[in-house]
């Protein structure tokens, strides 16, 4: 499909989408500075658990690779800033084109080269995968940048810093194919941040300001999470389905097939809303 | 090469922008569209070009019913209101990403097209960096690109100088010899009559002569 060549061509070579990388290795940076000073480059902690011996106490052990990335510690507030400004850096880099192609007219030229809901199809594909590849991306340069620092050891179920346990989502691979794990994770996070950002789409329709289509996912994540922990339903939010170390995700049975199910309620609701949108206006532009 | 338009009318917001318009247009004419601001000029492009569903009536290309047996003319370019691209491209990539979508066209085809609207100095520069000329020049070369057969061009010499218009001007005629369906809408009288083989003119929505 032409048309999706050029819109994956524009999303992935914009100035949003490499500012949006940018800050993601920003929050990496701060993530790896953070941690190691807490941890490894910090004696003082080292030597509270230390024992004379050389040996740590039972239950602490050294810091393994998967528990020391941006998305596999919780313990520097950075985890928690990805995640919250997660869909921020999904919706920047393409999600405010459908927008703006309206706008300045540029729709003009493509919606008379093409059936419109070809250019419908192609835009939401492109706003969702480079949301998608744009929130992952601090994920994936996290757990590489990591791995240059600390050892890839399985992590240990007795360690006190653990950051699964029993009830968390694809635990099985946590402590017995954690590479698997992080992946899985990051496919999620490709999927609710790609399927978030196409929500900019829905509003593009109504929207006079493009700080407002840049920022509904934002303001529809966080509302949605503090919605849902004041109706007890917080295994819903997307930011817990997302972050393996936020508390929820501990504490609570976190299911394959909740995630499916919140996925694609979403998809349906943009996939659906955008394009029959799209085809009932009358005046295309 | 035929267009037919029956009793096309537009309402929008409660008002009729255009009120059953019937046209008969051929290939190898120019017809310019005159009218005040707001008479429907626009309008009536932009309704042939597909970018808008008419409340009543009906527009046929080539015995093809628009947006019943095809969504969009088949083989068509525009140039209306302001010439949009994308800034943080040069004219060439600009023209080379649209020619994408339904052309094939090779870079030195699409290097002619910028030699014949006066832009092959300004090849590789940004878009946004154009001159408003320039952008005028581009939405040309973008309108008649791959050789369509019906080409509407809103004000085409807007902001363009003296000579830019004699090239303008043979560029539109060149394409009307090769049997084309040229729709020119332009303030300029002088050179409406110019150009345009046939006048249309409108008055609040309708066609009066």
């Amino acid at each position: 499909m032409r048309i999706l060549r050029l819109e994956l061509k524009r999303a992935f070579g914009s100035r949003e989408m490499k500012i949006s990388l940018l800050l993601g290795m920003l929050l990496v940076i701060g993530q790896v500075i953070g941690f190691y000073t807490m941890h490894l480059g910090n004696e003082a902690f080292d030597q509270q658990w230390k024992l004379e011996d050389g040996t740590y106490e039972v239950g602490v052990l050294r810091d393994t690779l998967y528990q020391s990335f941006i998305g596999g510690e919780g313990f520097t507030f950075f985890n928690e800033l990805y995640f919250s400004l997660l869909p921020i850096l999904a919706a920047f880099p393409f999600a405010g084109s459908f927008f703006k192609d309206r706008e300045s007219g540029y729709m003009k030229n493509l919606c008379c080269r093409m059936d419109r809901t070809r250019y419908h199809l192609a835009k939401y594909a492109a706003v969702f995968l480079s949301g998608g590849v744009a929130a992952g991306f601090p994920y994936l340069l996290g757990f590489a940048v990591s791995a240059l620092i600390y050892p890839a050891d399985f992590p240990n179920f007795l360690a006190m810093r653990d950051g699964a346990n029993e009830l968390s989502l694809f635990a099985d691979y946590y402590f017995t194919h954690p590479l698997a794990y992080v992946m899985l994770y990051l496919l999620v996070i490709v999927a609710f941040a790609g399927v978030l950002a196409t929500f900019s789409l829905l509003v593009s329709f109504w929207a006079k300001n493009i700080l407002v289509v840049w920022f509904v996912p934002y303001m529809l994540y966080t509302t949605q999470k503090l919605l849902f922990e004041k109706l007890d339903i917080y295994q819903w939010a997307m930011e817990y389905m997302m972050n393996s170390q936020s508390k929820h995700n501990l504490l609570v049975d976190m299911t394959v097939g909740r995630l499916a199910i919140a996925f694609l309620i979403m998809v349906a609701i943009t996939f659906g809303g955008f394009l029959v949108l799209g085809r009932k206006r009358e005046v295309i532009v | 090469m035929r267009i037919e338009i029956h009793g096309l009318t537009k309402r929008m917001k409660g008002n009729e922008v255009l009120k059953g318009i019937d046209l008969q247009l051929e290939g190898g004419k120019i017809y310019g569209v005159q009218g005040k601001n707001g008479c429907g000029k626009t309008m009536l492009m932009r309704s042939i070009a597909g970018l808008i569903l008419p409340t009543e009536g009906e527009i046929v290309i080539n015995g093809k019913k628009l947006h019943r047996d095809i969504s969009v003319p088949e083989s068509i370019g525009i140039l209306i209101e302001n010439p949009s691209f994308l800034g943080e491209y040069s004219g060439f990539e600009n023209l080379k990403m649209l020619a994408s979508i339904n052309l094939s066209l090779a870079d030195e085809e699409i290097d002619e097209l910028l030699e014949q609207v006066g832009l092959s100095e300004q090849r590789d520069k940004k878009f946004g960096k154009y001159s408003l000329g320039m952008k005028q020049r581009l939405g040309v070369a973008a309108a008649i690109m791959g050789n369509p057969e019906i080409i509407l061009l809103d004000e085409p010499i807007n902001a363009i100088d003296g000579e830019g218009v004699e090239q303008m001007r043979q560029v539109i005629l060149g394409m009307r010899d090769e049997g084309r369906i040229i729709i020119v809408a332009c303030h300029d009288k002088e050179e409406m009559e110019l150009l345009a083989d046939e006048i249309i003119v409108m008055v609040e929505g309708e066609v009066r002569g």
